[in-house]
């Protein structure tokens, strides 16, 4: 029970409630941007704290990884077996920069979404709107 | 050793801070330097790469897209 | 070379490459025009050709043995991401494809052909493939935020300031269900380290009891899952979207609205087969969003918002097929979703041409319909019989094996809501159809320069397919109902 690990997934949560707050709950639509870019972040901190290794919280699938290595061809990778036992769980390094890509698109088309509205409206405020919709 | 944590903290603290700000320019600053500090977080979560990544997205694409779209969106600046 | 394996990637590549070409050729209208009719034919012809079987990205088989990981709980795992075409997906593709086909003749057909417009339409279709297919859980994710993007991009346009609202709310709601479908795939690796769905589900019935973090990770997919279909909580959000795209393009997202809800409630039953609670939830939330639906598409007076509280509350008549959870029931909704995207194609391709030929689609101030259009009228009048489960059509086999499974599972009360609904649907379109057609309307003014031959011959195609399965099922059926057997659902 790694307490840096720990530690991690507890800022995490912290994130995503406060980008989930921010979402849902503020009235100016740049700051409900900024909320979905803090829930990003949050989960992008989830995955990798997921992955660590050194003592860490959910270790023990890959927990004796270095010793087989069993593919053949894989063989020639038996000799760095301190740094196989050190390192952090590689797979959610993939997913996390996926993520990070897939939320800065996502993003970028909420803000010119969000700099349309605000042509339309001359307001920022969300109440303002959305006040006619039922 | 204790830095680490500091910058947990930081991370958290900033998150915070960025979406109770009125002014809107700050609270984009606050945002940048989060997105710094997370990225130090992931090289100390052992994921240099992703640090790298998530440093260049996270503390200057998006900001400068966040400072655009304000900038837009200010009054009686629309062109 | 080009073998059965290498064809399977295939239907999510090339809509990508054509994507980006018709793209880059954004004003040249001739070639934009050449390159979708051509690539059409060409994802047409891939799923029906293809046969059955997986596809191993790179190589990386199967394994043989890992015998010293601890926690690992089976033998046997796929080291890289898999696809699988079966029967099911077989069939879906086809569906999709063709009805993808008819939406960009629909839009190669107006005066103004864009290139941007027909990559938005191609990247959709290839997330819904990709998602159809997909046998690794992150994908399936990232695909599902592929299609977020492009559906909002379908959407907005239109470039009405209501498209632009009902965009924004569905990426603000699309931010938190792609976070907990992430968070549920977080945890899923933590506690099993594996992304393949056949391993998953291998290593969970391996495991014996309920983990908790796995019953958390269950109920965020779950949230993904209605978001990502448009049932309960966010059924107004897909209501919004449909109404507010042009209608040859919500006829579109209704159909990847309704295959994505099939394809993850496949992928959630695969998983988590032995949480008996998943079905229970998710029949609760079908339930509603078919009377909620129906109840509001019974007070619309505008035809395109109608349609689309209908087509919600036909996706969550799909759900009450897989909540109900007996392979018979699943094999049926399956069978229904694929009856009901062809009647609803039908219905938003008529809305679309009403909405050329008379330029309004509120049904106070059309009328007289059948002296200007009488075979689109008669093609209306049957596509209402087709969706609300008459005989000779579609639904009819498909509403009548969901009320015969509900009764085998026990719950005969459920068929008596698949009546109600079928009867409010029928209610609800055929008063459209009557205040298009028939009533003595005020003078609407007519746009004399649409033909409408290409949307006249579209709906007939489709008119005749659902006959065609109405009076053959079994074609169809037996495949589904295969399939889902051998999943041991």
């Amino acid at each position: 029970m790694e307490p840096f690990q720990v530690a991690s997934f507890m800022t995490a949560g912290v994130l995503i409630v406060t980008g989930l707050w921010a979402l849902l709950m503020m009235d100016n639509i740049l700051k409900k941007i900024i909320g979905a870019n803090l829930i990003g972040d949050g989960a992008n901190l989830v995955l990798i704290s997921i992955g660590y290794r050194p003592g860490g919280f959910i270790p023990e699938v890959m927990h004796h990884f270095h010793a087989t290595a069993t593919p053949s061809n894989y063989s020639h990778l038996l000799q760095f077996e301190e740094f196989a036992s050190n390192a952090s769980y590689s797979l959610p390094f993939a997913l996390v920069l996926t993520n990070i890509v897939i939320g800065a698109s996502t993003l970028s088309v909420m803000l010119a979404l969000a700099v349309v509205l605000y042509k339309k409206y001359h307001t920022l405020s969300v109440q303002k709107m959305f006040e006619g919709d039922e | 050793m204790m830095f680490d944590y500091i910058l947990l903290f930081a991370v958290a603290l900033s998150a915070l801070m960025a979406i109770i700000q009125e002014n809107l320019y700050k609270s984009i600053i606050i945002l940048t330097f989060e997105s710094f500090s997370l990225a130090a977080i992931f090289h100390f979560l052992l994921a240099t790469d992703v640090a790298a990544v998530q440093a260049i997205l996270g503390a200057a694409l998006l900001p400068g897209l966040f400072i655009v779209a304000l900038y837009k969106t200010t009054k009686g600046r629309d062109e | 070379m080009l073998n059965n394996s290498t064809l399977i990637p295939l239907m999510v590549v090339l809509p990508l490459i054509m994507a980006i070409l018709v793209n880059f050729l954004h004003q040249k209208d001739k070639s934009v025009k050449f390159i979708s009719i051509v690539s059409l034919i060409v994802f047409v012809f891939i799923p029906v050709v293809t046969l059955y079987g997986v596809h191993l990205f790179s190589g990386h088989l199967r394994t043989g043995s890992f015998p010293e990981i601890s926690k690992l709980l089976i033998p046997d795992v796929y080291m890289g991401i898999v696809y699988s075409y079966g029967s099911v997906q077989k069939i879906l593709m086809v569906v999709l494809t063709i009805i993808t086909g008819f939406t960009v003749l629909t839009v190669l057909n107006k005066k103004m052909i864009s290139g941007v417009y027909i990559a938005m339409i191609f990247i959709s279709l290839a997330s819904t493939s990709a998602i159809m297919l997909a046998d690794d859980i992150f994908n399936f994710f990232v695909f599902t935020e592929i299609l977020v993007v492009a559906q909002v991009a379908l959407v907005i346009a239109v470039q009405d300031t209501k498209s632009f609202k009902a965009g924004f709310k569905y990426m603000i709601f699309g931010t938190i269900s792609g976070a907990s479908i992430l968070l549920g795939i977080a945890l899923l690796l933590g506690v099993y380290g594996l992304l393949n769905i056949t391993d998953l589900s291998n290593a969970i019935k391996a495991g014996g009891q309920l983990n908790p973090i796995a019953l958390s990770a269950v109920s965020l997919l779950t949230l993904g899952w209605l978001y990502e279909s448009g049932l309960f909580p966010f059924h107004i959000i897909k209501c919004n979207m449909y109404e507010n795209a042009k209608p040859e393009i919500s006829a579109l997202l209704q159909v990847q609205s309704k295959f994505v809800l099939v394809a993850m409630a496949i992928i959630l039953f695969r998983v988590f087969s032995g949480f008996a609670l998943l079905k229970s939830v998710m029949l609760g939330f079908a339930i509603f969003t078919v009377v909620l639906g129906s109840v509001m598409a019974l007070q619309q007076v505008e035809l395109r918002k109608l349609l689309s509280f209908v087509a919600v509350s036909q996706a969550g008549l799909v759900a009450v097929g897989f909540g109900i959870g007996t392979s018979f029931a699943i094999a049926a909704g399956i069978f229904h979703a694929i009856n009901d995207v062809l009647s609803m194609a039908i219905l938003f391709f008529i809305a679309s041409f009403v909405y050329d030929k008379f330029k309004t689609t509120k049904l106070e101030e059309l009328g007289d319909g059948l002296q200007v259009v009488p075979l689109v009228g008669f093609v209306m009048l049957l596509a209402t019989l087709a969706i609300s489960g008459v005989p000779p059509f579609n639904s009819y086999q498909s509403e009548w094996r969901l009320i015969q499974a509900a009764a085998q599972a026990g719950v005969p009360e459920l068929g008596v809501l698949v009546i109600l609904l079928s009867v409010a649907t029928f209610v609800a379109i055929i008063k459209a159809f009557f205040m298009i057609f028939m009533k003595p309307g005020p003078k609407v003014e007519v746009n004399t320069e649409v033909r409408g031959t290409m949307f006249k011959a579209i709906i007939v195609i489709l008119i005749l397919t659902c006959l065609a399965i109405g009076l053959f099922p079994n074609i169809i059926y037996d495949p589904i109902y295969n399939f889902v057997v051998s999943l041991g659902v």
